[in-house]
Order: structure tokens, then C-alpha cells, then sequence
């Protein structure tokens, strides 16, 4: 049986996700795949706890009682501890930073060094430095993945990579943020303010605390660099994508937009001609951009040869997004032959 | 009724001609004349219609949705139109100097407003349609709605078509 053994750095809600979704279906990916996924080590901000195939749910048994597994492991962190432990692949779940990508672009940047493969949910370090990472990696023979980076559990790289392999994306534009989106229908169905919204989705454990970065469309503007750099093959950072964000948007004119036939959605868009824009926009009801209720992501890729193509699901939730993040490992675990040989001596 | 003239280009193949006509009769309209050019896979049409004009109106938008049919050139009344809504004191900034600032737009006037303001201490929201006579006018007409909203620190929301069509 092929092992591939996971450092997973960050045991946030992803983290947490990750963890459950393990401990539930690691027999079934023995079974379906001939791989074993096995932690080797987890990190969260205060230390790491490495151990040679610890139990997912023991970890999120240490994490929820003591709050970190800095008690049954060591206070280090992860960028030492990774020279140490015995891994094949870095699992980057730390929070996203827009403006340094840190700490995640440092994780990120080590293992490629130590020669290890990467998959991140972390939209940083790709925001900031996609070009740079994807270079040191293919310097250093290593794959990263990133499909829970745009549309949580909604499959978009992987997609295009694997299976329109034989068109050209031209643009791609769409409902990147769940918390935005849910925020706007909220208020198209009832009329409320952006504020009440907002607050609603607080409690519902929706927004965050300081939702900021969706309300004011960076979240969005990450999602679309990524996407951008990824699909369409336009190098570009967070700095080059034109950003407005729904903090302007009032009840009425969400009302005077459904009178003239339309529903203002949040837009990502990019082209291949490097127009990389995030604003609200009208939306005909006649469009599926504008059906899109709640919580959920669409995209819709413009291609050459094959008109558009719309994919659509659950934009973020913490099972839903490490789906992704599990089958970025399973693809790695599956594709590659031989992972030690990568390793260096 | 009116009358008013609309050149089209369709792909030449069988069934288009009554593609492009068959919105007409759906809006109440009546063809006056109809002459039909075919060159290089492609075919002219320029139609000669009476409507009302709210009628003519629909009936362009309807052809303009067509797919594969381009419309070429307008004479008459009817004109493309879009949407555009603003978000801000839009009343406080002279909504008066807004509207004559977009009409000045060559072959572009504001056709149509809707104000709503819930407190005179909170912004306001207006939804404007913008009407012009060549499709290339609307990049002016943006270009124009976007300086007069930075200036007035309004805040601009366009159909999702015409970011498509303008870039941001």
C-alpha cells in the first residue's frame, strides 16, 4: 500500500475539517485508491505535534481540550520543525494574509526547498506570489495544489486541468464569496440593510467577526488573481485587480435593480487579456450568475471551443473545503510513483 | 406609430430573416419594407418599420439578444439603451448637472430616473436608462457616468453585459 504522509500546518475550521474527514473516511481511501494518508505532524500557532501516524480524531480531542497541540507536542514552529519530520506533503491551512501571504508563504516556500509537495487552502502565499512558487516548485520537481483556494469545495483547477484539457479558458467570471453573496440575497428577500445582513450572517456563524475582506471584495480579488494566474495564464498579483466591494450597496438600490430586471451579484472576472476586476454588478435575471442564492459559488469559464462552462457548489464550510484539500493529496499521492525519490538525500 | 429604420447583419442561413422579424409582430409592430443583401455568409437586412416607440424599443432590445445577429445601424427614434444605478448624495450633487453631463455624450440622453432616498441624512440610490443611437457610444457614456462618480463620490453599479463589453 502507497503512504503518503501529510504535515498539516494551521487546525483552524479547515484544519478541523481535515481532521474529521480522516478520521471518517481513511479506510475508504485505502480501499478506493490503494493510499494511505497518514499525519505525520500537525502545527498549529503555538507548536507542533509530530508522531509517526497520529489519530485525527485524537488530535482534534488535544486541540478542542487544551486548546493547541503545543501541550502533547513541542512549542516550535513548523518551519524547524519540517527539517525534522518525516513528510511527503505540506498541507498550508494557516489564515490568509493578502498583504505578506505569511506565515504561509514561508511554510510553503520551506517545503518546496525540502523538496515536498504542497496543497494549500491558504489564498495568501498564491495571492502574493504565485509566479515565485510555482517556479521554486517546478526547480525543485514538486507539485502544489490549491483547488480549495477558489470555491471552497467547488472544483475549478483540477477541472480545467484535468478534464477540459483540450480547450482554451479564455475568461472566467463569477460568485467567488458565499458570505457576500449570502449578505445580498438577504438583503434582495427582505429588504434589510447591508448592516442587518451582515449581522445575521454573524450570527449564523456565516460572516466573521471582521468581514472586511469580503465585504470590500479582496477576498473575491484573491480568488480571482489565483484563478487568473492559474487557468487563464495571466501573471498577476492582488495589486493589479481592479476592487470594489458591496459596502455601498443599499436595500434600495438592490430594489430599483429587480424593477429594471436584474439582481446586483458581487463579480469576479478576468480575461485573458489581463482585466482582472472585482465589483457588484446587474445581473439580468435571466442569468445564472443571478440565481445563485446564499452561500453558493458559480464560475463560468468562457472557452474557445467549447462555449461556457459553469461550474457551481459550496463555497467554504470546514468538511466541504477540506474535500478539496483531500483530493489535492489524493491526486498527488496518486500521480506520483515513487514520492521518496523526490526527496532529497 | 412611428416609423424608423434598423440595418442588421444575420449569419445567411434559412429561418434568420423571420428570427428578427418575428419580435416585431410580438411587440405590435408592422414592417414597412425590407431589403436583404447576402455577401461573404452574412446577410444585411434593413428593415423599415412603424411601432410605438416604447414598442420599437423592445423590439431592438429582443433583436440585440439575438444570437448571431448584429445590429448595424439605427435611424429614427429607438435607440440601444442601459442601465446604469448610482449610490451616494446623488440629490446634494446636482442630480440636474449628472443628467446633462451624460446627455452631452454624443447621441446619448437619459431617458428615464428613479430616485429613491429613505433619509435625507443617508445616501440615496437612482437608477438610470441611458438611451444612445451607436453602440460604440457606450464606452463614452461610461467613461462619462465614471468621472462624474468619482467626482461626486458616487458609487457606480453597470450591468454585468456592459463590464463584459467596457472592461471596468
Amino acid at each position: 500500500m502507497r503512504e503518503v504522509k501529510l504535515f498539516v500546518v494551521g487546525l483552524g475550521a479547515v484544519g478541523g475539517g481535515l481532521m474529521r474527514l480522516l478520521a471518517d473516511k481513511r479506510d475508504v481511501y485505502k480501499r478506493r485508491f490503494g493510499v494511505d494518508v497518514k499525519v505525520s505532524a500537525v502545527a498549529d500557532s503555538k507548536g507542533v505535534w509530530a508522531g509517526d501516524d497520529l489519530d485525527p480524531s485524537e488530535v482534534l480531542r488535544v486541540k478542542e481540550e487544551k486548546g493547541t497541540v503545543a501541550a502533547v507536542g513541542e512549542e516550535t514552529d513548523p518551519l524547524s520543525a519540517m527539517e525534522d519530520v518525516d513528510f511527503d506533503v505540506l498541507v498550508e491551512l494557516t489564515p490568509t494574509d493578502i498583504e505578506t501571504g505569511e506565515p504561509g508563504l514561508s511554510h510553503v516556500m520551506k517545503a518546496i526547498e525540502l523538496g515536498k509537495h504542497v496543497v494549500t487552502a491558504n489564498k495568501g502565499p498564491l495571492a502574493v506570489a504565485y509566479s515565485e512558487i510555482m517556479e521554486a516548485a517546478e526547480e525543485a520537481g514538486v507539485i502544489v495544489r490549491y483547488e480549495a483556494t477558489a470555491g471552497g469545495a467547488m472544483p475549478v483547477f483540477n477541472l480545467v486541468r484535468e478534464t477540459l484539457r483540450s480547450v482554451d479558458v479564455l475568461s472566467l467570471e463569477g460568485i467567488l464569496n458565499g458570505t457576500v453573496n449570502y449578505v445580498l440575497t438577504r438583503m434582495e428577500e427582505e429588504g434589510v440593510t447591508l448592516e442587518d445582513a451582515l449581522a445575521e450572517a454573524r450570527n449564523r456563524g456565516i460572516a466573521e467577526a471582521d468581514p472586511s475582506m469580503d465585504v470590500e471584495g479582496w477576498d473575491t480579488a484573491c480568488k480571482v488573481v489565483i484563478l487568473a494566474n492559474s487557468i487563464l495564464g495571466v501573471e498577476c498579483t492582488i495589486d493589479d485587480v481592479d476592487v470594489t466591494g458591496i459596502e455601498r450597496i443599499t436595500p434600495e438600490a438592490i430594489e430599483i435593480a429587480e424593477e429594471r430586471g436584474y439582481r446586483i451579484r458581487l463579480i469576479g472576472r478576468a480575461t485573458k487579456d489581463g482585466d482582472l476586476v472585482v465589483t457588484p454588478a446587474l445581473v439580468p435575471k435571466s442569468d445564472p450568475l443571478s440565481r445563485v442564492k446564499g452561500t453558493m459559488n458559480l464560475l463560468r469559464l468562457g472557452t474557445d471551443v467549447a462555449g461556457d462552462i459553469l461550474v457551481s457548489g459550496r463555497g467554504a464550510g470546514p468538511l466541504e473545503t477540506a474535500s478539496a484539500v483531500m483530493s489535492d493529496v489524493l491526486a498527488i499521492a496518486e500521480g506520483i510513483s515513487g514520492l521518496e525519490r523526490r526527496h532529497p538525500a | 406609430m412611428k416609423r424608423f429604420e434598423m440595418e442588421v447583419a444575420v449569419p445567411d442561413k434559412p429561418g434568420q430573416l423571420v428570427r428578427v422579424l418575428k419580435p416585431l409582430s410580438e411587440v405590435g409592430g408592422n414592417v414597412v419594407s425590407i431589403t436583404h443583401l447576402r455577401e461573404n455568409g452574412e446577410a444585411r437586412v434593413h428593415i423599415i418599420f412603424e411601432a410605438e416607440e416604447e414598442a420599437a424599443r423592445r423590439f431592438v432590445k429582443k433583436v440585440r439578444e439575438l444570437d448571431g445577429v448584429k445590429v448595424l445601424s439605427l435611424g429614427g427614434e429607438p435607440r440601444f439603451e442601459t442601465d446604469v444605478v448610482l449610490i451616494g448624495h446623488i440629490v446634494d450633487t446636482d442630480i440636474k448637472d449628472t443628467i446633462d453631463r451624460i446627455n452631452s455624450v454624443p447621441g446619448a440622453r437619459v431617458a428615464d430616473v428613479d430616485l429613491e432616498m429613505p433619509d435625507p441624512e443617508k445616501e440615496s440610490s437612482a437608477g438610470f436608462t441611458v438611451m444612445y443611437e451607436r453602440e460604440e457610444a457606450l464606452e463614452d457614456v461610461v467613461k462619462t457616468v465614471e468621472e462624474i462618480a468619482e467626482e461626486k463620490n458616487l458609487a457606480v453599479i453597470l450591468p454585468l453585459e456592459v463590464i463584459q463589453r467596457c472592461g471596468k
